[in-house]
């Protein structure tokens, strides 16, 4: 198993914000995740990526234990990339990017030609090309997220952990996006609010009151009984006449 | 006794003579005192202190019976006012508060320093003891030609002079009628300090100068000197010695650079009782001068031509006049003649 | 400007920058050894120089030599480390706290050493055995490990993500050291005693001797290597702490290294020259003006940055009034203001 969780669980106060997380993802396979706000989503996502130190259970990658693991050796197979990171420094485009290498750069190491390939490659991948001298603070929310995922990607990870990365995109930077994490050849893990994009994913995860409450193919778990049940919404399953794609149509309950 | 000296000394007593012809004070008495004016109906039957200067004088007056406080205290009274001193009451070795003194309802607050009663008023400020009916004299030489809101100590706008001394203790006697002791006491501070600048002029000095140091903030550090118009410059220039330091402020900061450079014939070190600073010792600078390694070069040092000198006589007050005479005696014992 | 390209690509082509830093370095403290309060010709400053470090015998006037060598050089040594010292602790805490407000003192550290020096001088603690400067001192560790137990206690700060307890911490502790040393000043002392420390707090440079530079400078290369060796950890922390552990970063541990490094170094330098001010604020900015945000470069520009103008402050508070002396925090405000107000209007035509 590539990413594993064992009776994850993380509280604050005694307050548990994750619980009994159990979880196994294989490699290259890709993993929505999705349920309501305050399910516990993005606190999976750090316990995963190591940042937070788990209060109960552990998690293991590649089969060693998360935690026995040096931050950096961590993070050269681990990329994270938050919600809403933000900063008032005057940094470009290019400098975001370039912190994707520092995992692969001991202290005094010097910045190699290879390092330069690569941060090339994430900014083209990211569709960020003639963006690189650009300021961060001249960047659109949709811009800035890009960045972000270019900088994980020049991470070099196996393993992406993906926390809404769809926010603030429009709708074809969205579909790019989806697309490039499908085509690439990591594990990943994606926090998503969309449910026609979880439907996407090899595999779906629904949290719900910080619990993992269902696990399997999109078919299997997204089932308009859970929708309800989870999000409060009643959903219909529709049929695109063009290519018999299935999508969720959404509403109030009743 | 060379002819001058004998000169000096019979002007010293028709001076003396002259005055105590004067008569006894005429109430209501009008002074102008430091910017402000202030009215008495008759002698002030008590009064307090605040700062040793103004206590000393009234000390010299002979009016010790009639202190009911002093405050401010830098030193050790002078020997010969020790007993009378011993009776009356010490509010305060440093600042007293405002309701200490007014409780004594004294009928005057003679005062040193003008920033313990001016505009900011560390004890309070005069208008407020004024309010209660309490007059207040500041002894002119901290306000004669000199601007207390420049500088960190007041900066001179004209030469100190002994003069403001007396004036002081002359007014101070108006005030308490007891004018004939008032010139009494002048008399002998003008004679002292004539005698003192006599035995100076016999050593036909030339081109000698000095630097006065007070103390220092820490060791090393950059030390406060005497300025160009305060009471050291004055004991300076009636000897004819010349000040290294050329500042309007009352003790500036000036770097040892400075001072080593422009190699002092002499150089005078405050002695007080003041512990605040280590420099305050004067065995702590004496130190200083024969350790730092530019101090050791200087030819104050080299040749011992040190002089120690009580921080009192520094500042602007009767002591001035025994400044002068250390300072005459050290000319003349470390033989700096042409 | 020079922030997007200027030479990333390999630090091997840029090896020439150190030793160039370096001779630069080495130009500011030449400079600040030939001027000073009296005129001394260059000639002369070089063959003191000959003589003491070649061991030449050039005949000199022993006071020009002792004045060159016992406090012109010292000093602008002193001058430096404190400067450069000043300045990365600045930038240090600036970007781990991702404030751009943050400077040396916000750990309560200027607070403390304020408190140490009036206990010691004023409150006679230690009985005369301890010196103003040790008292500083302790007064600066103490008042900072209390900061930083208060920010734990709280939380947060030095060992968690959030960056808001620290300096609130900070705060409370500056108020509470500040409020002891007025204390203790108005039970023991008049109000000319606390004059007296408040130009020693101010910062003056003018008693810093052999010894001293013997402290300062290795504690400043210290702080100057360990902000070099962290600068990618630095330039991590960009977004964040969590951002930052995501490439890899030990945040705790760089956080408790650095803060409490930057603490000793703070507390090191006002021990030796007092408070001096807005170096370790502005210095940092000017910095980031000049050579970008990646640390790499910004940490030895800001070293380099903070050591010249705090000679050059030296310098002018020394010559501005000829044969008188200025506080030297006086000099850093005044010439440092209007430059730090020149950079800010020349960056905003930036994009």
């Amino acid at each position: 198993m590539m990413l594993q969780a064992r009776n994850l669980g993380w509280s604050v106060r005694r307050l548990p914000i994750v619980h009994g997380v159990d979880l196994a993802v294989r490699e290259g396979e890709t993993l929505g995740l999705v349920g309501p706000n305050g399910s516990g989503k993005s606190t999976l996502l750090r316990l995963l990526a190591g940042i937070l130190k788990p209060t109960s259970g552990e998690v293991t990658v590649e089969g060693k234990p998360l935690s026995g693991l040096p931050r950096r050796l961590a993070a050269q197979k681990i990329a994270y990339l938050e919600q809403q990171a933000d900063t008032g420094e005057a940094i470009t485009v290019r400098d975001v990017v370039e912190l994707g290498r520092t995992p692969w750069l001991a202290s005094l190491q010097p910045w190699s030609d290879e390092d330069d390939r690569i941060v090339a490659g994430a900014l083209a991948d990211a569709d960020l090309r003639g963006f690189e001298n650009r300021f961060w603070a001249t960047l659109s929310g949709g811009e800035k997220q890009r960045v972000h995922l270019a900088r994980a990607l020049a991470q070099r990870p196996r393993i992406l952990l993906l926390d809404e990365p769809t926010n603030h995109l429009d709708v074809r930077h969205q579909l790019s996006m989806l697309d490039l994490v499908a085509a690439l050849p990591v594990t990943s893990i994606i926090a998503l609010h969309d449910l026609n994009q979880a439907l996407t994913c090899d595999r779906v995860g629904v949290m719900a009151g910080g619990r993992l409450v269902a696990l399997g193919s999109p078919e299997d778990v997204l089932g308009v009984e859970r929708i309800a049940e989870v999000f409060g919404v009643r959903a219909s399953m529709v049929v695109d006449p063009a290519d018999g794609t299935r999508i969720f149509r959404l509403d109030h309950l009743r | 006794m060379t002819f001058p000296r004998m000169a000096l000394a019979a002007a010293g007593l028709a001076l003396l003579a002259a005055h105590a012809a004067a008569g006894p004070t005429k109430y209501p008495l009008t002074l102008e005192n430091c910017d402000e004016t202030i009215t008495f109906d008759k002698a002030p039957a008590t009064t307090v202190t605040v700062g040793q200067a103004a206590t000393e004088a009234l000390y010299a007056l002979g009016l010790g019976d009639k202190m009911t406080g002093t405050s401010v205290w830098f030193t050790d009274v002078l020997p010969e006012h020790r007993s009378i001193n011993d009776k009356v009451e010490r509010l305060a070795d440093n600042d007293p508060s405002f309701e200490s003194i007014v409780a004594r309802k004294p009928g005057l607050v003679a005062v040193q320093f003008i920033w313990h009663v001016g505009p900011e008023g560390i004890v309070a400020t005069r208008e407020q003891f004024h309010d209660v009916g309490i007059p207040t004299y500041v002894m002119p030489a901290d306000c004669v030609a000199k601007d207390n809101s420049v500088g960190v100590d007041g900066t001179r706008t004209a030469a100190f002079s002994t003069e403001t001394i007396h004036q002081g203790v002359r007014e101070l006697a108006e005030i308490f009628d007891v004018q004939d002791k008032g010139e009494e006491v002048v008399a002998d501070l003008v004679k002292r300090e004539q005698d003192a600048v006599e035995r100076a002029k016999a050593l036909d000095l030339k081109d000698v100068s000095a630097v006065f140091w007070f103390s220092s903030a820490d060791m090393n550090i950059d030390p406060y000197v005497a300025g160009r118009k305060g009471g050291p410059a004055y004991m300076l220039d009636k000897l004819g010695i010349r000040n290294i330091v050329e500042s309007d402020e009352e003790w500036p900061v000036v770097g040892w650079e400075t001072i080593a450079r422009a190699n002092p014939t002499l150089i005078v070190i405050a002695r007080m009782d003041r512990r605040r600073f280590p420099a305050d010792d004067f065995e702590k600078k004496l130190e200083f001068l024969k350790t730092d390694p530019v101090a050791t070069q200087m030819d104050a040092v080299k040749n011992n031509r040190i002089v120690v000198m009580d921080a009192h006589a520094m500042d602007a007050t009767m002591r001035t006049v025994s400044g002068i005479e250390v300072l005459a005696d050290a000319l003349v014992d470390q033989g700096i003649a042409r | 400007m020079t922030i997007a390209t200027a030479g990333r690509h390999s630090v091997a082509r840029l090896w020439w920058r150190w030793p160039a830093g370096l001779v630069a370095m080495a130009a500011t403290v030449f400079a600040g050894t030939c001027i000073g309060e009296t005129p001394i010709p260059l000639s002369i400053v070089v063959q003191t120089l000959a003589n003491k470090v070649l061991g030449a015998a050039y005949p000199l006037d022993p006071i020009d030599m002792g004045i060159i060598w016992n406090y012109r050089l010292p000093r602008a040594l002193v001058a430096a480390s404190c400067g450069a010292g000043l300045a990365l602790s600045g930038l240090v805490l600036q970007s781990l706290l991702r404030n751009a407000l943050a400077d040396p003192y916000l750990l309560g550290i200027s607070a403390g050493a304020s408190t140490g020096a009036v206990t010691v001088t004023i409150a006679g603690i230690g009985g005369g055995a301890v010196s103003m400067s040790l008292g500083a001192f302790a007064g600066a560790l103490t008042a900072f490990l209390l900061v930083a137990l208060l920010a734990r206690a709280a939380g947060g700060g030095v060992l968690a993500r959030g960056t808001g307890q620290i300096i609130l911490a900070g705060i409370a502790g500056s108020q509470l050291f500040n409020a002891l040393t007025s204390f203790i000043i108005a039970k023991s002392a008049n109000a000319e005693q606390a004059r007296g420390i408040m130009f020693w707090l101010l910062g003056n440079l003018s008693g810093v001797r052999w010894p001293d530079v013997s402290l300062a400078v290795p504690i400043a290369v210290t702080g100057l290597i360990a902000c070099v060796w962290h600068a990618r950890s630095l330039d991590a922390f960009a977004f964040g702490a969590d951002s930052a552990a995501s490439l890899g970063i030990p945040v705790r541990r760089v956080q408790v290294v650095l803060i409490g490094l930057t603490a000793l170094v703070t507390a090191v330098m006002v021990s030796i020259v007092g408070s001096i001010g807005f170096v370790g604020l502005v210095i940092p900015h000017a910095a980031r003006f000049v050579v970008g945000v990646r640390h790499g470069r910004l940490v030895p520009a800001t070293a380099l940055t903070g050591a010249a103008f705090l000679i050059v402050a030296d310098v002018l508070s020394r010559t501005m009034i000829p044969g008188q002396v200025l506080p030297i925090g006086v000099i850093t405000a005044l010439v440092g203001a209007p430059a730090f107000a020149l950079i800010l209007l020349r960056g905003r035509r930036r994009p």
